[in-house]
């Protein structure tokens, strides 16, 4: 069941265009990805679906209810910033606490619910501490703790790992996760990070240029992409004109480098071999088939051959690992990652 | 080379330390008229001065005429350049702009144009301390404005703003309890920065109201032709009084708030 609709969203900047008819749907419980290029809108969506960025057209709904004309404070959300934005002169529990300070709570009910979240997040015994005196980490889990401690209906989190470097990130992405479904918690998480993306999502909606372009489950939008930007934004997929895999036939193939096997009779396609690298637990083999460069990944075991620049390889792919994209489903908006001028 | 360097260096720090020692010398010594030093060394001098009712009136009056004129210029300044940084740009550059002209035009121009508007029967200012203050408030801006815009340059406001949107709080809470607070070393600045201009400051005191209302610098001025020991003791202690601020403003600006 729809617990967030956001139904034709439009918002501007001035003059400029920057959520065009923008259409989704979260379920409740779920951890909805929205992945995009940096400037696609990511922001301004989940700042249009907080109140605090005005829409020009469209509608949002939360658990039934139209929320676009509440406050913010009066939408039953929560929002965890990029930098965090912590108020750096106040301790970790005085943070939590100031955000509660216009609920007409009690002091003893905001000292045991701020005390309560202190414990989810593990950092009871860095309450009195100050911002600056935490880690990149511990700040991520003190903003987190300030938005939960709001009790919201929907958390709003916008890239709030990308601040961090990768080995934390890697164990916070899944202490989110974890938290999330503990919790029942519905969010949506902004990301530009692929990975990221189809670790954390239960579904993930794209971004491109102010319009979502697909959204689906992890699993779909990898294997099934929507369309060529959709393809190239998620990993290293070959995206080959079909006519190369399929003669006659018009649009795009996708198939992804692990994809491929190699095969002594009818091939798919015949490839030479250009160069080969060494990625951990693959070998990448870089070759061309038909005018295009293709990637080939296969598992690297200890001293196993490599192909030699120059060979041919007979290339091979189960029917269900090739995905077409029809050229009537290319997007209306362009491929770039830039926004629109 | 660094040893040659370093005798410049010493050199220059003893150009610059002369003075100072000359009048440290004045102010203590005694009998200072044939020999290259004093022959003796005496207290009376600073002691008479800083135990001369006089010039602790006069000083009492600077302290008074400052504080309230920095007083009126940060009530006046600190909500102007808040709201220009956060919600009006324009404001903002032409602010900037703004707050130097008291310097870009010269201090008689401005006393002649003060003693002509402050003559008119509903501001008759002219001769009391008042026309003095309020000719010192625009004076303290572009100290205000230099040291606290560097300050909220750096501050994610917006992003607080917002985080308080969605707790329910208000923007002046948000100001009052959050942005105050970090800028309050910088709002300090402006004041030690406004103390050391204004207590030197001789144009506007002498020509405004001169010895109707005698500040430090109008005591100094008029004690200029007694003996050379009270003189340099009045030097001596306006200049500790400056050396103070200065080292004062030095910690303060060192003072970054924290992230
Ligand atoms: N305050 C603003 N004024 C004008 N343009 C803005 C403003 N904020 C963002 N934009 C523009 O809107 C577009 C989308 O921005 P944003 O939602 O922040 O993208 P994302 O979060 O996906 O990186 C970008 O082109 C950006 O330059
Ligand atoms: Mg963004």
């Amino acid at each position: 069941m729809t617990f967030l609709t956001v139904d034709r969203v439009c918002a501007e900047y001035g003059a400029t265009r920057v959520l065009n008819d923008v259409t989704a749907h979260v379920a409740e419980g779920e951890m909805h990805v929205l992945l995009g290029p940096s400037g696609c809108g990511k922001t301004t969506l989940l700042r249009a679906i907080s109140g605090l960025q005005a829409i020009s057209g469209g509608s949002i709904a939360l658990a039934g209810r139209r929320i676009d004309a509440l406050p913010p404070a009066d939408r039953g959300l929560a929002m965890v910033f990029q930098h965090y934005a912590l108020f750096p002169n106040m301790t970790v529990r005085q943070n939590l606490a100031f955000a509660l300070g216009r609920r007409g709570l009690g002091r003893a009910r905001i000292a045991d619910n701020v005390d309560r979240m202190l414990e989810v997040v593990d950092l009871t015994p860095r309450a009195d501490a100050l911002p600056a005196a935490l880690s990149g980490g511990q700040k991520q889990r003190v903003a987190l703790a300030r938005a939960l401690v709001l009790e919201p209906r929907l958390l709003l989190l916008d890239e709030p790992l990308s601040a961090l470097d990768a080995q934390i990130r890697k164990r916070l992405q899944l202490e989110l996760k974890r938290m999330q479904r503990q919790l029942g918690l519905t969010a949506i998480l902004v990301t530009h990070d692929q990975d990221e993306a189809m670790r954390m999502g239960d579904r993930i909606s794209i971004l491109n240029a102010g319009r979502i372009v697909q959204s689906d489950r992890a699993e779909t939008v990898f294997h099934r992409p929507a369309d060529t930007f959709v393809a190239r934004f998620l990993g290293e997929a070959n995206i080959l004109p079909a006519h190369l895999i399929a003669p006659g036939r018009a649009g795009h193939a996708v198939i992804h480098p692990a994809a491929f096997e190699i095969v002594t009779d009818l091939p798919l396609l015949e490839a030479e071999v250009v160069d080969t690298e060494i990625m951990g637990q693959l070998v990448r083999i870089h070759c061309r088939a038909g005018g295009e460069a293709l990637r080939v990944d296969r598992l690297a075991g200890y001293g196993a051959e490599r192909p030699a620049p120059g060979d041919r390889l007979q290339l091979g792919a189960r029917p269900d690992a090739v995905h077409f994209i029809a050229p009537t489903s290319s997007p209306s908006v362009p491929d770039n990652t830039s926004p629109d001028p | 080379m660094p040893r040659l360097s370093s005798v410049f260096l010493t050199l220059a720090a003893a150009l610059f330390a002369l003075p100072f020692v000359t009048i440290v010398l004045a102010a203590f010594g005694t009998g200072w008229s044939t020999g290259l030093l004093p022959e003796g060394l005496d207290t009376a001098a600073v002691a008479g001065v800083l135990t001369d009712p006089r010039f602790q009136a006069a000083l009492g009056r600077s302290l008074a005429v400052s504080g309230a004129a920095l007083l009126l210029s940060a009530v006046l300044m600190v909500p102007a350049i808040l709201a220009g940084h956060i919600y009006w740009p324009a404001l903002d550059r032409w602010l900037a702009r703004l707050v130097v002209l008291p310097y870009a035009v010269p201090g008689v121009v401005l006393v002649v144009g003060y003693l002509r508007v402050f003559s008119h029967p509903a501001l008759a200012l002219n001769g009391t301390p008042w026309i003095l203050v309020l000719a010192y408030v625009p004076l303290c801006f572009p100290m205000f404005y230099v040291s606290i815009k560097g300050a909220l340059t750096g501050l994610p406001i917006a992003d607080w703003l917002d985080a308080g949107r969605l707790m329910g709080l208000r923007d002046e809470r948000i100001l009052a309890r959050v942005v105050l607070p970090m800028i309050a070393p910088q709002i300090l600045l402006g004041v030690v920065l406004g103390l050391g201009i204004l207590l030197g400051e001789f144009v506007y005191a002498n020509m405004l109201v001169g010895g109707r209302f005698e500040t430090l610098q109008i005591y100094m001025y008029a004690k200029r032709t007694e003996s050379g020991a009270v003189t340099a003791a009045i030097i001596l202690f306006y200049f500790l009084t400056i050396l103070s601020l200065t080292a004062a403003s030095v910690a303060l600006s060192r003072q970054r708030p924290a992230r």
